[in-house]
């Protein structure tokens, strides 16, 4: 089996300064692998741990600082790993990511069996990009996976999420998986598989290597773009009450049954 | 069999083409047919958004299913704001990749301006799956939508926290339909009904039978906390974090909650700690609320907390550290001990 994983390299969220402008300090910022990635890379590892026939591929779009989070992924034990680096895939909104995607796979690494994402990445938190890129190669989705129960070249059997249930079913291959944390047991990898990691050479695939048009790639090739980016806006009256403070609490719960 | 012209069966022959606003109206059961809440907040929103062009758009709800169902069950979505109801039907089984082909052929053919989602699990694989075959923008989990001028055409503006809700983006998008999926809670259904009744069409979505039936459900299992809305609907929240300190702690929640009729809520550190359940765990990784009054005992602000429950309308903090970061976001800070607090607003009431 060959099995595909998406990842993205993200700003660690709780790490965001602001300037006095209130615009987001970017210089300096921590990067990590996305957490739900994380746990897609495992999960693949270890389905490779019980089918020895398969491998597992590391695939990402982003700066030539993104190889950090691909050489991770390598020493969690991935066999190979792409980086889709081009000035003109920058800007790019998560139609635009999925379709960049999806022309490396189509075009470079032709033959898979599943492509596995992790459900969300921590900074966007958009969910969009795994169903996105199945659209685009014709692939079926399922998402909200918190467990892969069994797994072949033909199909695989998972547990997913739903509003009311969780349901058991059956996908054909290939398909789109986006799975959610904790769907196996992160093992942190040690120094030898850092060690190992750095035999394995990253591919790096500029716009015209995967065959694809300027036109579809980075910000021309997104339908959505942000008109405006602001901190939060505070409202409140932030009204201090040292005294009496039991009275001013029950006059807003009375009558509201 | 032939289906390839029942397709167009429905087509309107009206040439005056008429601008739209889809709704998603997600079906959470089928008997008795129940729709997801988000449908009617997101029905309410529609219009309001609709009423901003000079000829004010068609809000229409979208319902898609494997078999035909009769108009008049459809009442309570003409009541929450539906202008038109669209009953799009397949044949192949019913899943998501059913749903969000058959409703992108309807879109193809109706070319709406605008399309609004639950960002509810269903919803958020459904929205990409059709913008991306519409080849159109999405935008996720949106707290606000306008309608803005740009480029002196009329666009949705929709506002969606970012960076685990530190930063705010608004994103416009180039082509039709706009589409944007906003959380269930984030908007209020109309408490008036809007009409009884409303157009009517059905759409017979042709879909690739091979491609649909590539997902086989082997088995269902209703999740031990079925969907409550109990939280969302509330309009009073009081919720506990751990400066509550322990069990004992959240009993006086509860007990203050019902005497004043309020729903117990928590944060995550609470949940994880055992004191409360997940399904009342409020933010960004829980739910969103925006109830009439939310009072929060020992709860510090963490980011990802506020980003659950800053549409609140008033905001009430107990918590005996000065300097923590709920105080910017509440309307009235007391700065005491939670428990403490608790115990005196109690003893206020039995006496």
């Amino acid at each position: 089996m060959k099995i595909i994983v998406c990842i993205k390299q993200v700003p660690d969220t709780n790490d965001v300064r602001w300037n006095k402008d209130n615009n987001l300090i970017r210089e300096g910022l921590t990067s990590i692998i996305n957490p739900y990635d994380e746990f897609a890379i495992q999960k693949a590892v270890d389905i490779k741990k019980n089918n020895t026939d398969t491998t597992v591929t590391l695939l990402s779009m982003g700066p030539p600082e993104a190889k950090s989070a691909l050489e991770y992924g390598l020493a969690m034990g991935a066999d190979e790993a792409m980086l889709l680096c081009d000035k003109r895939f920058s800007g790019a909104d998560t139609s635009a990511t999925s379709k960049t995607l999806s022309y490396c796979i189509k075009n470079i690494i032709k033959n898979y069996d599943y492509i596995f994402c992790g459900q969300f990445a921590i900074d966007g938190d958009t969910a969009q990009t795994g169903p996105s890129l199945a659209q685009h190669l014709n692939l079926p989705v399922e998402v909200y996976i918190e467990n892969i129960l069994e797994i072949n070249k033909e199909k695989i059997c998972a547990k997913a999420q739903k509003e009311n249930e969780i349901i058991t079913e059956e996908i054909k291959a290939p398909a789109v998986i986006c799975l959610l944390k904790n769907c196996t047991e992160l093992k942190n990898p040690k120094i030898d598989d850092y060690i190992n990691a750095q035999k394995k050479q990253i591919k790096i695939y500029n716009l015209d290597e995967i065959e694809m048009s300027p036109d579809d790639a980075g910000i021309k090739g997104s339908p959505t773009f942000v008109q405006k980016a602001f901190r939060p806006e505070i409202n409140r009256w932030c009204k201090k009450v040292k005294y009496n403070y039991v009275k001013e609490i029950l006059s807003y719960t009375k009558d509201r049954k | 069999m032939s289906k390839s012209n029942k397709k167009y069966k429905n087509k309107i022959q009206d040439k005056n083409f008429e601008k739209e606003i889809f709704v998603y109206a997600e079906i959470l059961q089928n008997e008795p047919l129940n729709f997801h809440p988000v449908t009617f907040e997101l029905l309410n929103s529609a219009q309001k958004l609709s009423e901003n062009y000079t000829e004010k758009l068609k809000v229409s709800a979208i319902v898609a299913d494997n078999k035909t169902m009769e108009k008049d069950i459809f009442k309570p979505l003409y009541e929450a704001g539906a202008d038109k109801i669209y009953s799009v039907t397949f044949e192949t089984i019913k899943n998501n990749l059913s749903i969000a082909n058959a409703i992108a052929m309807l879109c193809e053919e109706k070319k709406p301006e605008i399309f609004l989602i639950g960002a509810t699990i269903e919803g958020r694989t459904i929205a990409p799956l059709i913008s991306s075959s519409l080849k159109t923008g999405l935008t996720a989990d949106c707290t606000k939508l306008d309608i803005t001028v740009f480029k002196e055409e009329k666009k949705l503006a929709a506002t969606r926290p970012t960076f685990g809700g530190r930063l705010m983006a608004t994103i416009l998008c180039k082509k039709t339909p706009q589409m944007a999926t906003v959380r269930p809670s984030v908007f209020k259904k109309s408490e008036e009904k809007y009409k009884q009744d409303g157009e009517f069409e059905e759409f017979k979505a042709e879909l690739n039978e091979y491609k649909c039936s590539c997902i086989k459900i082997l088995n269902t299992e209703k999740k031990e906390n079925k969907l409550s809305n109990e939280l969302e609907n509330a309009k009073i929240v009081v919720c506990g974090g751990m400066g509550l300190k322990n069990e004992e702690g959240f009993k006086k929640l509860q007990k203050f909650a019902s005497l004043i009729g309020a729903t117990c809520a928590g944060t995550r550190k609470a949940v994880d700690k055992g004191f409360i359940k997940k399904e009342f765990q409020v933010g960004q990784t829980g739910k969103t609320v925006s109830p009439d009054v939310y009072i929060a005992f020992g709860v510090s602000g963490a980011i990802h907390h506020i980003a659950g429950m800053n549409n609140s309308k008033k905001i009430i903090a107990v918590n005996n550290d000065p300097d923590a970061p709920i105080f910017t976001n509440s309307d009235i800070a007391v700065v005491e001990d939670a428990a403490k607090v608790l115990d005196e607003l109690i003893q206020e009431i039995e006496n």
